[in-house]
């Protein structure tokens, strides 16, 4: 056995999803004051999907607890009661407790330079005038960008603290990798993970985003 | 180059980037200025203001060639009152010359100081017109793709459907597109008032019935599944006739019933009553109860005045349905009385002279 070894990257994992598992797999939420109507039609076309007119301190758990793939967000009359910048607001929110969410900014005003953010945060735009079968398209490319390996590892880290491209990650990537081709290697790279996480309740998040992980990429050390 | 260059009565330069100063509507840049600024001189003058103004804002310094730079701040933009010779004087003999040919350019530091705070106030106001302009706009654009939304979305519904569809479904869905692409026309309407309002000043050019109006102006909002019913009734046997002008008419019923609509308690009413008002006079009104809301008042009916910021609008749908009630010489009125602390009912109210024989 040659004792140089390659760092393992997450970039070596393939990860093929059919269209049908990740429609079976993923959960949509919109967020928006009025229920749109292309609801009705994205459960037509088996998409899973809940509906939330606003979010508030009230019932922001529903939000944190459940693992939502990509939210389409509203601007307008939605967040009012946790910030003063409307969907801007929950875009904030959302980006900070669950970065691997991938959100499509679902509005058609021309916001004020103050609210430009909203924009600039999102992962897409859908607008609300677009049509069923563009809308279909562009939601089916944000699940694709959501069961990315590549994004659920960036949320991962965003969610533990960690930078992107340091010896931690670079680490991290290397046990994760040779970890999915044993049980004995996965519980290695989980006993380093949950030391290094800790008890911090915050970053508990990027546990869940690693089972994530392995149940997509479908290694043994699940 | 600045907005505000165009708002000073004295010269005046844009900091940021300097060149030969823009003339006052009041006062000019004198011509020996023009062989002055080919020196560089005065370039390097402008570069060096904005230092002196960071250390002393709005405290005039002397330029190279005897005349005076005033530096100030507006908004974001930094400029400079320049070619002035003030009083009290910054001293020196060249200014002392420069007094006796140019006493166009005296001008007191007190003046000066005037003139800056009125550039200020134009250059903020012009801001806030355009700021103002440019959310009405946003939210008119807004309203309408909302509507094309509903008009696309159901026309892939009954083409992908094709004849799968029920007829049940294909007539909801028509419906659907129907009544949306009347609710952009009225927006259409409201906004080419909005752009010329010229069309609000035409005289009366036919005789319409008010009721028949509203009537169809309401079947557009029904819709099933409907959290809010519209009512419209009149004193029995009356159907009065008025002069209208029937391009813009339709408008008050439009905005009444929309508003009347889009500020409605859940599951409430709104009703719609035609009535004679005197013997040559008919009323309409159209109430609604609202939850949570102020007390309205004529208010309302001015331009950009949103009754609540938690629904969608422009703020224009009652100011331009007052201008067609003005043209139609009347005017809307608005009464709320609190039914309890939380509720309250909005009526609307017209009056129209009737054409005589109706």
């Amino acid at each position: 056995m040659s004792w140089f070894s390659v760092p393992k990257k997450i970039s070596d994992l393939k990860v093929a999803l059919s269209r049908d598992e990740m429609l079976r797999v993923s959960r949509i939420l919109i967020i928006d004051d009025e229920r749109p109507d292309l609801i009705d039609d994205l459960k037509k076309a088996r998409f899973f999907v809940d509906h939330l007119e606003d979010i508030t301190p009230e019932n922001i758990h529903e939000l944190e607890r459940t693992e939502y793939d990509v939210v389409i967000l509203d601007f307008g009359n939605v967040g009012s009661k946790m910030g003063p910048d409307q969907g801007l607001t929950l875009m904030k929110h959302i980006k900070r407790i669950r970065p691997s969410v991938v959100v499509l900014a679902y509005t058609s005003k021309a916001l004020e330079t103050q609210h430009a953010e909203f924009f600039r945060l999102a992962d897409g735009v859908l607008p609300k005038d677009a049509g069923i079968v563009d809308s279909t398209e562009r939601i089916e490319e944000a699940l694709k960008k959501a069961h990315s390996v590549e994004n659920l590892w960036r949320g991962m880290l965003a969610s533990a603290g960690i930078e992107p491209g340091s010896k931690q990650d670079n680490d991290w990537q290397d046990l994760f990798v040779r970890g999915l081709s044993s049980n004995r290697k996965m519980a290695k790279f989980k006993g380093f993970f949950e030391s290094d996480i800790g008890k911090d309740i915050s970053k508990q998040a990027a546990l869940a985003i690693i089972g994530k992980l392995i149940t997509l990429v479908g290694g043994s050390g699940a | 180059m600045s907005i505000a260059l165009d708002f000073s009565p004295l010269p005046i330069v844009d900091l940021r980037s300097p060149s030969f100063p823009v003339e006052g509507f009041n006062v000019t840049v004198p011509a020996v200025c023009a062989k002055h600024y080919e020196t560089g001189e005065c370039l390097r003058h402008y570069q060096i203001l904005p230092v002196e103004a960071a250390m002393n804002p709005e405290v005039p310094v002397l330029c190279p060639f005897g005349f005076t730079s005033i530096p100030f701040k507006v908004g974001p933009e930094l400029l400079a009152i320049t070619a002035v010779i003030p009083y009290p004087r910054m001293g020196g003999g060249q200014e002392r010359q420069n007094a006796k040919r140019f006493a166009e350019n005296k001008v007191s530091l007190l003046s000066a100081q005037r003139i800056i705070y009125g550039v200020k106030k134009a250059f903020t106001k012009l801001n806030e017109i355009a700021d103002a302009t440019v959310q009405r706009h946003s939210a008119a654009l807004h309203e309408i793709r909302k509507l094309n939304a509903k008009i696309k979305q159901n026309a892939e519904r009954l083409q992908q459907g094709g004849s799968n569809l029920r007829a049940a479904e294909v007539a909801e869905k028509t419906l659907a597109i129907f009544q949306a692409s009347e609710l952009m026309s009225k927006q259409f309407e409201v906004m080419e008032i909005l752009a010329n309002q010229n069309l609000a000043k035409l005289p009366p050019n036919t005789t319409i019935e008010p009721y028949k109006i509203f009537h169809k102006c309401m079947k557009v909002y029904e819709d099933t599944g409907a959290k809010t019913r519209v009512k419209l009734s009149a004193t029995p046997g009356y159907y009065p006739r008025i002069q209208a002008f029937d391009k813009t008419f339709p408008i008050i019923a439009t905005v009444l019933i929309q508003n009347a609509k889009k500020y409605a308690a859940l599951s409430s009413e709104i009703t719609i009553f035609v009535e004679p008002a005197g013997d040559q006079n008919c009323k309409v009104s159209v109430s609604n109860i609202s939850e949570g809301q102020q007390l309205l008042d004529d208010s309302v009916m001015e331009r950009g005045v949103r009754m609540s910021t938690d629904t969608d609008g422009s703020g224009n749908g009652l100011f331009v349905a007052q201008l067609v009630a003005k043209q139609h010489g009347t005017r809307i009125g608005v009464r709320s009385e609190l039914i309890n602390h939380l509720t309250v009912r909005n009526t609307f109210e017209v009056v129209f002279a009737t054409v005589p024989g109706h």
